[in-house]
């Protein structure tokens, strides 16, 4: 499980997250599946360990709000570099929807692929092998809209 | 005395000198608290393993959110 053993064990990506996010890990039980598969993007890599993407039907990875907006949802495995360019990625997503205050700014309910092709180019090369066009689909497959995609409708509380 | 209780009292004599067997010593390694089968749990990322709680607490301290989620039966794939 390399999420775990490899890129949630790296000390940079420890400093990085816990400065900037509460972090909350669940185990869902067998069987359960995210409901959009179909959102991942599998990029080869030519390296070793996993390709990233590889997994989407039982890892993910949501960066968002207090208040249940998703900045980001990327389901798969992720190597440490891709980790980074996704939370820059969420965090860039933030800066352009809320204010100081973390209120949504207005304007800010702009369909979710603008957002983020926006902030793809506001990450410009830091977010290397996110083509803005493959971006942009894949958060169209996310949502339509920002903040229509919360937790509740991303992960409904199951009984029990 | 009868033979037989003899023979009693020698077996009950050479049963107390016999060394008793040391307790049985368990080399445990430290339980994963969580029991999540991760060894690193909370070495480096902070983790917490509830989601309104981590929702609370990110609004209190300004921070985001970030959810890690997986599905259980992860020997269907390598990830």
């Amino acid at each position: 499980m390399e999420m775990r053993t490899v890129v949630f064990s790296d000390e940079r990506v420890a400093l990085a997250v816990n400065a900037r996010f509460v972090c909350v890990w669940e185990n869902k039980s067998p069987g359960a599946r995210f409901p959009d598969p179909n959102v991942v993007r599998v990029l080869p890599r030519p390296e070793t360990g996993l390709p990233i993407g590889v997994g989407a039907s039982n890892v993910m990875t949501v960066f968002a709000t207090p208040d249940g907006d998703v900045l980001n949802a990327v389901p798969g495995n992720l190597d440490v570099e891709a980790f980074f360019d996704e939370m820059r990625l969420a965090w860039a997503v933030r800066r352009l929807t809320r204010d100081g205050d973390d209120e949504l700014k207005p304007g800010a309910s702009k369909s979710y692929a603008g957002l983020h092709l926006a902030a793809a180019k506001l990450c410009g090369e830091s977010v290397p092998g996110i083509a803005h066009a493959a971006l942009a689909r894949r958060m169209r497959n996310l949502d339509t809209s920002f903040g229509r995609r919360s937790f509740d409708r991303m992960f409904p509380a199951t009984p029990g | 005395m009868p033979r037989r209780w003899w023979v009693v009292l020698i077996l009950a004599a050479l049963a107390a000198c016999a060394e008793p067997e040391p307790p049985v010593r368990c080399e445990c390694t430290p339980p994963d608290p969580a029991g999540t089968g991760w060894p690193l749990y909370n070495q480096g990322v902070r983790w917490h393993t509830s989601l309104e709680e981590a929702r609370a607490l990110a609004r209190q301290e300004r921070k985001l959110v970030l959810y890690f989620v997986l599905v259980g039966d992860l020997d269907k794939t390598e990830c």
